[in-house]
C-alpha cells in the first residue's frame, strides 16, 4: 500500500502542469477553429483531393483517339452526311431486328453511335451497348440514384472505350467493344452541362460557385488535371466547335458565347431576345442558330458574334438548323412538321413545306444523291446533288430536293427513327421505336447493295 | 514444484485481495461488468454465437485461418450460459461474502469462459470489453493490485480522453446526434470532454485530497450525464470504477491512521509486472501518435491493445461492381454483421462481406462472374486516403485476406 505524503511534491505539480498544457495544445492542435467561426467538419473536408483517386490507381493507358461520333455528325453540327459521296435515292430496309435490353422500363434519351453500335442512356441508372444487330453488348449500371430532373449523360465514344458519366459526378471509362471496366472516377460534385471529348481529355463541366468548372480528364489514364479550368458561364450550356476561328460557340439561354480552348477565357458574347434551341451550327466564321422566338439568326464569328441577319421561321423550330454545302441553304424542321429552307448568307427564306413529322426525331440533314437522280429530278449540276433529308410521315424518312422541295423519295422503315441514322459505309443504320414501343434495330440499304448481297446470299447457298 | 509455485502465485494474488476491502469489492465489480456485457450481448442476439453461427469468422490479430480456435455453437453456448452463472456467482461470493478465494477461483472460471468468448471473433471487440477483461486479468494475475487498478483506471479515463483530441471527434457530431446543439456549443462541449477526462483523470493519482476528490467530482458528474444521455453501458462501467478509486481512496486514508495494525507476513509485492503491462497499453494508446507505417507489424499489433477510437476516426469509401456475363452493375457494400464506428472502415470486414456476396451470386445467378472492388480509407490526422484494397477479381479462390496488398488491378491472378 502507498503510505507517502499526501502533499504534492514541486516537481509532480510542475509536471502536472506541463502535463495540462500539452492537453490543451493536443485539443487546439485538434481543433484550431475552437474560438474561430469556422467550422471544424467543413474545414476537415476542404482538400481532400484523394478521393478523385482513379479506380484502379494506374489503369492500363489505352490510346484515346478523336470522337467517333458527334451529335449531328461533326463538332460543328452541321448536320452534313459524314460519307460526303453521292448515295441512291432508292434505300430500303435490308433488315430488322428488335432490341431486347433485358432491362424493365428502360427509356433511352440520349443516343452515341459509331460503326460498333448504338450506345443508349436515359432516366434510368443502366447505360446499354447495342450492337448493329441488335443484341445488347453490353449494360453498366450506375449505383447513384438519379433525381427526377437528371438523367445520365450522352455516351461519349472514340476508337476504343466508351465514357458513362452520371449527372452526379460519376466518370466510367469501358472497353468500348467488350464493356469491361477501364477506369473509375468520382469527381464528387455535380455535372451541370454535356461532357465532351477534346484533345485527348474527357471535359466534364462540373458545378463551381460561379460558373462553370471545365473538369479535365485525361483519356488514357483517367487522371484528373487538377488545376483544371473554369468558365464564367451559365450552366447547362451546349457547344459547337468553329475551326476556322479556333474557338468553341457555347449556347446557353439566349446567349451566344465564343470561348478560347487553350485558356477557356471568353471571346465575345452574344445577347439574342429569345433562348437558343440546342448547339450553334458553325460554317467557317459564320455562325447559326435557331431560336425559340421562331427565328434563325446569322452571327459573324469574325465580328465579335455581330447578328447579320434573322430569318423569321413560323414556329419555334423543333431541332438545330441542318446546313447543305455548295447550295449554301440552311433547314430547319419546326414544330409543326414544316421545313424552312433559308439562304445561308442573306437569310432569305426560300420555301417552307409541310414534312407530316410524326416520328420523335424532329431534325433534318443534308446528303449527296446520285447523277442519275439529279438528271432525274432536274437539279442542278452545279449543287452536286445535295439533297434534304428528314424524318416525314409516320416511320419513314424523305428525300427533297433544296430548290424546289420536290419529295425525291419515301423510304418507309419498321418504327419511328429516334436519332439522325447512322452511316455505316453505304448503309444507314436507324435506332427505331416501333408503336408497341418495342425499339428496333434498321437497317437502311441501297437497292443496288440489297441486289448485290441477295445474289451473293443465293451463291453462297446454292454452289 | 512448479505446482507448488503456481498455487504460491494464486495464493499471493488472493492474499492481496484478501487484505484491501476495496479490492475485494472491485472484484464484485468487475464480476457485475461481466454480467452486464453478458446483457449487452444477449440484447444483440446472443452476439457471439450469431456471429459464429454467420460462417465468416472475424480472426484477430489479422490471423490468415482462425478456425482451429473456433468452437462448436451448442459448445459456444454452454459457454455463453455457463458465463453468466458464474460470473453472476463471483459478483455475490465478492461483494456478499468474505469467501475471497472462493470468489477468485469463480472470478477467473468466467473470466476463462468470457474470454472464450470474446476471442471468437474480432467484431465482439468494443472499448467496454476490453476495458472488462483487461481489468479482470490485471485484477487476477498481476501482483501490486492496489496501485496497477487506480493506475489502469486512471489510465483508461486518460486514454479515452487523449482518443477523443482527434478531429472527428472536437468536430462535436456526438453531441450534435445526441442532442441536437448549435455547432459551436458541440464543438465546445467536445473539447471540455477531452479536458475532463484527460486531467480528471490524471488527478485521480494524486493523494492530496483537494485534487482527488474535484478531479473525482468531476469525472462522476460528467459519467452521468453521459449515463443520462449517452452510452448506458459505457458510463456504468466508469461509475463502476471511480466506486471503486473511491473505496480505495478512502481505505488508504484508514490505512495511514491505523498504519501500526497493518499485516506485512508477506512482503509488499513489485510493481515490475504492472509496470510492464501499463507500458504496453500506453505504447498502444500512442501509437496513433506515431508515425508508423499502415499495414506494419508493429502498427497490427499495437492496434490490437488500443481503444477503438470514441468517435469514428476513418471515413471510407468503397466502390464495387458485380460483373456478370454481359453486364456490369455497381453495388452498393455496407457490412453486414458489424456497424459500429470502430468496425466500419474494417478492410477485412469488407474483405469477408465480398467473399459472402460472392458465394452467394455465384449460387443465385449463373451470369455471374466475379466482383471487383476497392476501398479507400482515410483517418483525419492523415491528409491523403490509403487504399486498402483494389482487387479486380475478388471471387477468386486463391485470394486470401494476406494476398489483398499483393493483387493490383492490373495483376490479378485470375486474368
Amino acid at each position: 500500500m502507498d503510505y507517502e505524503s499526501r502533499k504534492v511534491k514541486w516537481y509532480w505539480m510542475f509536471l502536472f502542469i506541463i502535463y495540462c498544457g500539452v492537453a490543451v495544445y493536443l485539443l487546439f492542435q485538434g481543433n484550431p477553429y475552437l474560438y474561430a467561426k469556422a467550422e471544424l467538419h467543413a474545414a476537415l473536408d476542404v482538400g481532400e483531393t484523394t478521393r478523385h483517386q482513379t479506380i484502379p490507381l494506374h489503369p492500363v493507358a489505352v490510346a484515346a483517339s478523336a470522337s467517333t461520333f458527334q451529335t449531328r455528325y461533326s463538332f460543328e453540327r452541321t448536320g452534313i452526311d459524314p460519307l460526303g459521296s453521292p448515295r441512291s435515292k432508292n434505300f430500303q430496309e435490308f433488315e430488322h431486328f428488335n432490341v431486347d435490353f433485358g432491362i424493365d422500363k428502360f427509356e433511352p434519351q440520349n443516343v452515341a453511335s459509331d460503326a460498333s453500335g448504338f450506345y443508349l442512356s436515359g432516366k434510368n441508372l443502366w447505360v446499354i451497348a447495342v450492337g448493329l444487330d441488335g443484341k445488347v453488348r453490353w449494360r453498366y449500371k450506375f449505383r447513384d440514384a438519379l433525381t427526377d430532373s437528371h438523367s445520365i449523360l450522352p455516351v461519349l465514344i472514340d476508337q476504343n472505350s466508351a465514357y458513362l458519366v452520371h449527372p452526379s459526378g460519376q466518370v466510367a471509362c469501358l472497353d468500348k467493344q467488350s464493356g469491361e471496366l477501364r477506369w473509375v472516377l468520382s469527381l464528387k460534385t455535380d455535372v451541370v452541362s454535356n461532357p465532351f471529348l477534346f484533345k485527348g481529355n474527357l471535359v466534364v463541366p462540373t458545378k463551381a460557385q460561379t460558373g462553370v468548372e471545365m473538369t479535365t480528364i485525361n483519356r488514357s489514364t483517367g487522371v484528373l488535371n487538377e488545376d483544371s479550368p473554369h468558365l464564367e458561364i451559365k450552366p447547362g450550356f451546349q457547344l459547337s466547335e468553329s475551326p476556322s476561328l479556333d474557338v468553341l460557340i457555347a449556347t446557353v439561354d439566349n446567349k451566344v458565347i465564343a470561348v478560347e480552348p487553350e485558356d477557356w477565357q471568353v471571346q465575345w458574347s452574344q445577347t439574342l431576345t429569345d433562348p437558343v434551341k440546342g448547339p450553334a451550327v458553325t460554317v467557317g466564321s459564320q455562325i447559326y442558330v435557331a431560336t425559340l422566338g421562331a427565328k434563325l439568326i446569322k452571327l459573324d464569328g469574325s465580328r465579335k458574334g455581330k447578328v447579320d441577319w434573322e430569318a423569321d421561321l413560323t414556329k419555334p423550330p423543333a431541332g438545330g438548323p441542318a446546313f447543305i454545302p455548295v447550295v449554301n441553304r440552311l433547314t430547319v424542321l419546326d414544330t409543326s412538321g414544316s421545313i424552312s429552307v433559308i439562304d445561308a448568307k442573306s437569310g432569305k427564306v426560300y420555301m417552307r413545306f409541310s414534312t407530316e413529322n410524326h416520328n420523335p426525331l424532329a431534325e433534318t440533314w443534308s446528303a449527296r444523291l446520285k447523277g442519275q437522280h439529279i438528271e432525274e429530278f432536274k437539279m442542278d449540276w452545279l449543287q452536286k446533288g445535295w439533297t434534304v433529308w428528314s424524318p416525314c410521315f409516320d416511320s419513314a424518312f424523305c428525300i427533297y430536293t433544296p430548290n424546289k422541295a420536290m419529295l425525291v423519295n419515301r423510304l418507309a422503315m419498321s418504327g419511328r427513327p429516334v436519332a439522325l441514322p447512322l452511316p455505316v459505309e453505304r448503309r444507314l443504320v436507324f435506332l427505331n421505336q416501333n408503336k408497341a414501343g418495342h425499339f428496333v434495330i434498321s437497317n437502311m440499304m441501297e437497292e443496288s447493295e440489297i441486289k448485290k448481297l441477295r445474289k451473293e446470299q443465293s451463291t453462297g447457298t446454292n454452289p | 514444484m512448479r505446482d507448488a509455485r503456481r498455487m504460491e502465485i494464486v495464493r499471493s494474488n488472493v492474499w492481496e485481495i484478501k487484505k484491501s476491502g476495496s479490492l475485494k469489492t472491485l472484484g464484485g465489480i468487475l464480476a457485475l461488468f461481466h454480467v452486464a456485457l453478458f446483457v449487452f450481448w444477449s440484447m444483440q442476439d446472443r452476439l457471439p454465437i450469431k456471429l459464429v453461427s454467420s460462417g465468416q469468422p472475424m480472426c484477430w490479430s489479422l490471423m490468415e485461418n482462425c478456425s482451429w480456435m473456433h468452437l462448436p455453437v451448442s459448445l459456444l453456448t454452454v459457454i455463453f450460459f455457463a458465463y453468466v452463472v458464474f460470473m453472476a456467482l463471483a459478483a455475490a461470493v465478492l461483494i456478499l461474502t468474505d469467501w475471497v478465494g472462493f470468489g477468485f477461483y469463480l472470478l477467473m472460471i468466467g473470466l476463462f469462459f468470457g474470454m472464450s468468448l470474446y476471442f471468437q471473433d474480432l467484431r465482439l471487440s468494443t472499448n467496454e470489453g476490453y476495458f472488462i477483461f483487461f481489468l479482470t486479468f490485471a485484477y487476477l494475475f498481476v501482483p501490486s493490485k492496489h496501485r496497477l487498478m487506480r493506475r489502469l483506471i486512471a489510465s483508461f479515463f486518460i486514454a479515452r480522453g487523449l482518443s477523443q483530441c482527434a478531429p472527428d471527434w472536437l468536430a462535436g457530431s456526438w453531441y450534435m446526434e445526441h442532442l441536437h446543439l448549435p455547432v459551436k456549443l458541440a464543438e465546445w462541449l467536445a473539447a471540455m470532454s477531452v479536458l475532463i477526462q484527460m486531467i480528471g483523470g490524471a488527478t485521480l493519482l494524486f493523494r492530496d485530497g483537494r485534487y482527488f476528490w474535484t478531479g473525482w467530482a468531476t469525472l462522476f458528474l460528467y459519467e452521468c450525464a453521459y449515463l443520462y444521455k449517452g452510452d448506458a453501458f459505457s458510463a456504468s462501467l466508469a461509475l463502476g470504477a471511480l466506486v471503486y478509486i473511491a473505496l480505495d481512496e478512502l481505505e488508504l486514508r484508514k490505512a495511514e491512521r491505523q498504519y501500526i495494525y497493518q499485516s506485512f507476513i508477506r512482503p509488499e509485492p513489485s510493481f515490475l509486472w504492472a509496470g510492464i503491462l501499463l507500458g504496453i497499453f500506453w505504447a498502444a494508446q500512442l501509437a496513433p501518435f506515431l508515425s508508423l507505417k499502415r499495414g506494419s507489424g508493429l502498427k497490427n499489433t499495437l492496434s490490437i491493445w488500443a481503444l477503438h477510437p470514441e468517435a469514428a476516426h476513418e471515413e471510407c469509401v468503397q466502390k464495387t461492381w458485380a460483373l456478370y456475363k454481359s453486364k456490369t452493375e455497381e453495388l452498393d457494400m455496407e457490412p453486414q454483421l458489424a456497424k459500429q464506428p470502430a468496425m466500419y472502415c474494417n478492410p477485412y470486414l469488407r474483405y469477408l462481406d465480398l467473399k459472402a456476396l460472392c458465394q452467394k451470386l455465384k449460387e443465385t445467378d449463373p451470369e455471374f462472374v466475379t466482383l471487383s472492388s476497392v476501398f479507400q480509407v482515410r483517418n483525419f490526422r492523415e491528409k491523403s486516403s490509403y487504399r486498402a484494397f483494389e482487387v479486380k477479381d475478388f471471387c477468386d479462390a486463391d485470394l486470401t485476406f494476406k494476398r489483398l496488398a499483393e493483387v493490383q488491378w492490373t495483376t490479378n491472378p485470375a486474368k
